[in-house]
């Protein structure tokens, strides 16, 4: 039973920068949560004060129904896999493994036979008398998560534990990591700036953005139903596609396109701030291509397009099509548009993406017709990025 | 469950709990504790105690502060001719000794510096004496200057050359220390200018090598100018050095500052007057005199790095 | 002459190459000169450690024959034997290694410790701590010997290892030198070890203190020699025979024992004995050591 409760919980440094504000999070027993973000998002901190490394401006963190904001890290009986792993190099695989026991006073024996089972689980067994310098990559990382497991902790906290693997190993790993957890069932919190390690990791995800926390939700949800646009910007790969769109009297005048507005569209118009001018988001995935599709739906939009770039990814393409200037998006939709390293931004406002079936017949240069429904799209308002839609019926 | 429900809702009363996190404070004082301790005692202590005493006419063979004296002291000192000479004793040896303490390390340094092996050689021939107790340097260098049948009187005398008398001679003696203390003390700046020849690029030589530069170009255009640093740091060490200077002094004229006092130094002055007539007040006020030359000249190479650094 | 070359393209290559011959010729030449007048050198610096060697080996009568000679007529340790039974040495050797292992003990402990809290911990005062300290490698403790004196005359404890060993044991640059070390440590294995349950006491003795070996042998090795070879303070506080360490003794054999220069070299050699082997045992921390102080 050990549920981690974050209530309004703020990192305020010593310059005065708010690293973390009001994050108000529960992680229930067994439960595995993401904190994603991109850097400087205040993921780390968070996970830095439940560990007990940063103080507590504000706020309350309780774990297991105890108040632990004034508790020392080794009082709050967590552990932690870091970034870089932070293995004690002078110590074999099995001194690091045994030191947080010893730290716990447990009797020589159990921690002999709970070292040797943990590095069963882990493979490690045959390493158990290397020092960390003379493992790989990979087995470092799976020492490090060893360390944590040994002790069988009241929780974990990952801060980018599988950043330093080469992208083979990282997928490897991810799911070896999530078997564990599942297996164990212990308590995590994980951090990435990763939104795939995100997205295929965690019973929910919580995005943050600037110390700030934007949704909470499983991986689908984030996905489908965004709460704004910073989310529906970060999660997905390649990105959601954002287009400015006019608003008259029954139509929405989008670059791609006329949308009739329908009652779905039209209740959520009613809700945002601004009557004339919204954002829409749309999948690349939900463009389709017309020349493929045998019978169109009713009320679908078409759209013709000239494919400017063409990525050829395997099983898809990534057809891209440049709009021109005027449907310029990312800057002029988000006045507090993050400086570097927001996925929203990092998007030309100009492009569009669509997602092709490899069997498509496109190529660079050549137009190409496409279509969308609309009960796909995502209306957002213009000044406050929330999203104004309803998740599609 | 129930049972388990009571500590729960109890423990956030106990929420003020300031010992905890003030844990990381304590463990940071108790850290920091012994080493300001003694750091308090034994250096903080004896320069405020210097100050104070300087002000009165404290004795050695008195207990207590004595009487105030204001700054009697320091006028008695400043008017002492004795006092002038051994601060002049210091400086002259400072001005004498510290170019060929930088100068022969860095070309033996340079010279060594290229060898691909014996480096274990030069390390041991020049850095020994460094590590050698003043004491044994007295004892082996009285004897080589020992007048007749002393090393280097003998080689004078092999040569055709009368005697100099190295520890006799009121001219000579400061100089004779001064040869000492090269012999002494080169290995520490030698070791340093190795060391700062290390942290150069190689590729800066190779670069020069394709651009034609014979060995002494690079030395002059490449080696001196990426040393500064540790140039300045050799001379301002050397400097501080040699105003503290007293071990060799005292044990190779024995005691008494050289025939004629030609060698006595400010600390030897210090010892002098404050301890061998007992006059602590005074020997305080001197002591902090040649203090504060020490800390000027400390803070002006620190603002020197500083500009230095800014500089690069 | 070019008309000849460019017929056969493999002649212009020799000339070339001849010429960068000539080009390299006196820069070789200059070097092996450097380096024979630097090995010259170095056996001239060995020449006075030498001399002292081969007279303490001597019958004291051939220590003053002229002319002079480094021959050995009747090679005896009879200077040694003298040394042992004419002065306290043995007694001192004891002083100067008590001394010199405390305070380098002392010294590495309480530095090392000072060290990693100002890296490592939050406290309040630490900048003004960390000033202090940055201030006290300023301060030349040789200026203050008299208050010293006084404040050791004052509670009676001239003469006594507590005198001969405190005062040496803060070295404000030994934390100077460890606080960079540990700055240069990562941060995250102290993070990992307190969120495995480790105090901070635990942090530093397991973790820090293990990964700090090569500034604690560069500490420990200097703080003895250093403490070994300290003259002026041992001198003043060390007056009765039998607390006299190695260097405050042998002062006594050079103006003490009537000139007997076969004992005196042989002190010498003793003397330099135990930092010989210092310095052979530990030549490599002791030129990183050099180099880390002082580069920093």
């Amino acid at each position: 039973m050990s549920e981690i409760a974050l209530k309004g919980l703020t990192k305020r440094f010593d310059d005065g920068t708010l690293a973390v504000e009001d994050l108000n999070l529960e992680i229930g027993d067994g439960e595995l949560m993401i904190l994603v973000g991109p850097s400087g998002c205040g993921k780390t901190t968070a996970l830095r004060m439940i560990a007990g490394l940063e103080e507590i401006s504000d706020g309350e963190l309780w774990i297991d129904g105890e108040l632990v904001n004034d508790f020392p890290p080794k009082h709050r009986d967590i552990a932690m896999v870091f970034q870089n792993y932070a293995l004690y190099p002078h110590m074999t695989v099995r001194q690091n493994m045994s030191f947080g026991l010893e730290q716990a006073k447990v009797d020589k024996d159990e921690i002999a036979r709970k070292v040797k089972e943990t590095a069963e689980i882990l493979d490690l067994t045959e390493h158990l008398d290397r020092r960390p310098g003379q493992l790989s990559g990979g087995q470092r990382q799976r020492v490090a998560m060893g360390r944590a497991i040994v002790r069988d902790p009241k929780a974990f906290l990952m801060d980018e534990p599988l950043s330093n693997l080469d992208a083979k190993l990282r997928t490897q790993m991810r799911t070896e990591l999530a078997r564990i957890q599942n297996q164990l069932g212990t308590t995590t919190v994980y951090v990435t700036h990763d939104q795939i390690e995100a997205m295929t990791l965690g019973d929910r995800v919580a995005v943050m953005r600037r110390g700030i926390l934007q949704q909470v939700a499983s991986p689908r949800e984030l996905y489908e139903q965004p709460a704004n646009l910073f989310v529906a910007g970060f999660m997905g790969s390649p990105a959601i596609n954002l287009l400015t769109a006019q608003v008259e009297s029954d139509t929405l005048r989008s670059p791609l396109g006329d949308v009739a507005l329908d009652r779905r569209l039209r209740d959520a118009l009613e809700h945002g701030d601004r009557t004339d001018r919204v954002i829409i988001g749309l999948r690349p995935e939900h463009l389709q291509d017309a020349a493929l599709t045998e019978r169109m739906p009713d009320g679908t939009v078409t759209f013709s397009g000239e494919v400017s770039v063409l990525e050829a990814m395997g099983a898809e393409y990534y057809a891209h099509f440049d709009l021109g200037d005027q449907t310029s998006v990312s800057e002029a939709i988000d006045p507090s548009h993050d400086a570097e390293g927001d996925p929203v931004g990092r998007r030309h406002g100009n492009d569009l993406v669509a997602r092709l079936p490899i069997n498509s017949d496109v190529h660079e240069g050549n137009s190409i017709k496409l279509w969308f429904e609309p009960g796909h799209l995502h209306v957002f308002d213009p000044e406050s990025g929330r999203r104004l839609t309803e998740a599609k019926a | 469950m129930s049972t388990a429900a009571l500590p729960r809702t109890a423990r956030p009363v106990s929420r003020p709990r300031p010992g905890r996190l003030r844990a990381g404070e304590l463990a940071g004082a108790g850290f920091v504790a012994p080493f300001l301790v003694l750091y308090a005692l034994f250096l903080i202590l004896p320069l405020v105690l210097a100050v104070i005493m300087s002000l009165f006419n404290t004795s050695l063979v008195i207990p207590g502060l004595g009487t105030f004296v204001g700054l009697k002291n320091y006028g008695e000192l400043f008017s002492d001719d004795y006092f002038w000479q051994a601060m002049w004793h210091t400086v002259l040896f400072t001005l004498v000794s510290t170019p060929f303490l930088i100068v022969l390390p860095l070309l033996f340094a340079i010279a060594v510096h290229r060898l691909s092996h014996g480096r274990w050689f030069f390390r041991l021939a020049f850095f020994l004496p460094y590590i050698l107790p003043s004491a044994v340097i007295a004892l082996i260098w009285t004897f080589m200057y020992e007048p007749a049948y002393g090393l280097l009187d003998g080689i004078l005398h092999f040569f055709g050359l009368g005697a100099p008398g190295w520890l006799s001679s009121t001219t000579l003696t400061l100089y004779s220390i001064v040869i000492v203390t090269i012999w002494w003390t080169i290995g520490f700046n030698f070791v340093l200018f190795v060391a700062g020849l290390q942290d150069i690029p190689r590729d800066l030589y190779e670069a020069a090598e394709l651009d034609g530069a014979s060995w002494w170009a690079q030395v002059r255009r490449i080696t001196i100018p990426m040393l500064g640093r540790t140039i300045t740091l050799v001379a301002v060490l050397q400097v501080i050095a040699s105003l503290k200077i007293f071990d060799q002094v005292y044990l190779i004229t024995q005691g008494g500052g050289g025939p004629n006092f030609s060698a006595r130094v400010a600390l030897e002055y210090i010892y002098d007057y404050g301890f061998t007539s007992g006059r602590v007040g005074y020997g305080s006020a001197a002591s902090l005199v040649l203090f504060v030359v020490i800390l000027v000249i400390s803070f002006a190479w620190l603002a020197l790095v500083r500009r230095q650094e800014k500089g690069v | 002459m070019s008309s000849h070359a460019a017929e056969t393209p493999s002649r212009p290559a020799a000339p070339k190459a001849r010429d960068r011959q000539l080009v390299q010729r006196p820069d070789v030449l200059f070097r092996r000169c450097v380096t024979g007048v630097v090995i010259a050198l170095a056996l001239l610096w060995l020449v006075p450690v030498a001399w002292a060697l081969d007279t303490s080996l001597k019958a004291e009568p051939d220590t003053i024959k002229i002319p002079v000679s480094w021959a050995i007529p009747h090679l005896t340790l009879s200077a040694y034997s003298l040394d042992f039974s004419a002065t306290d040495i043995g007694r001192w050797y004891i002083n100067s290694a008590i001394v010199a292992v405390i305070v380098t003990v002392l010294t590495v402990f309480t530095a090392s410790m000072a060290g990693y809290a100002l890296s490592r911990q939050r406290f309040r005062g630490k900048p003004l701590v960390y000033a202090a300290i940055l201030a006290g490698i300023m301060i030349p403790p040789q200026a203050l010997m008299v208050p010293l004196f006084r404040e050791f005359q004052s509670v009676h404890l001239i003469n006594t290892y507590w005198a001969l060993i405190l005062p040496q044991v803060p070295a404000p640059i030994a934390v100077f030198i460890f606080k960079k070390f540990f700055d240069g440590q990562p941060i995250e294995l102290d993070q990992a070890a307190r969120v495995d349950g480790a105090s901070w006491w635990t942090c530093y003795r397991r973790i820090g203190l293990p990964l700090a070996r090569s500034a604690v042998s560069a500490v420990a090795i200097f703080t003895f020699v250093w403490t070994w070879n300290n003259f002026l303070w041992p001198f003043l506080s060390a007056t009765n025979q039998n607390m006299m360490t190695i260097p405050v003794g042998l002062g006594t054999v050079i103006s003490g024992t009537g000139i007997i220069n076969a004992l005196q070299m042989a002190s010498a050699v003793l003397g330099a004995l135990p930092l010989v082997m210092v310095f052979l045992l530990g030549q490599r921390q002791i030129v990183e050591g050099v180099a880390g102080t002082g580069l920093k």
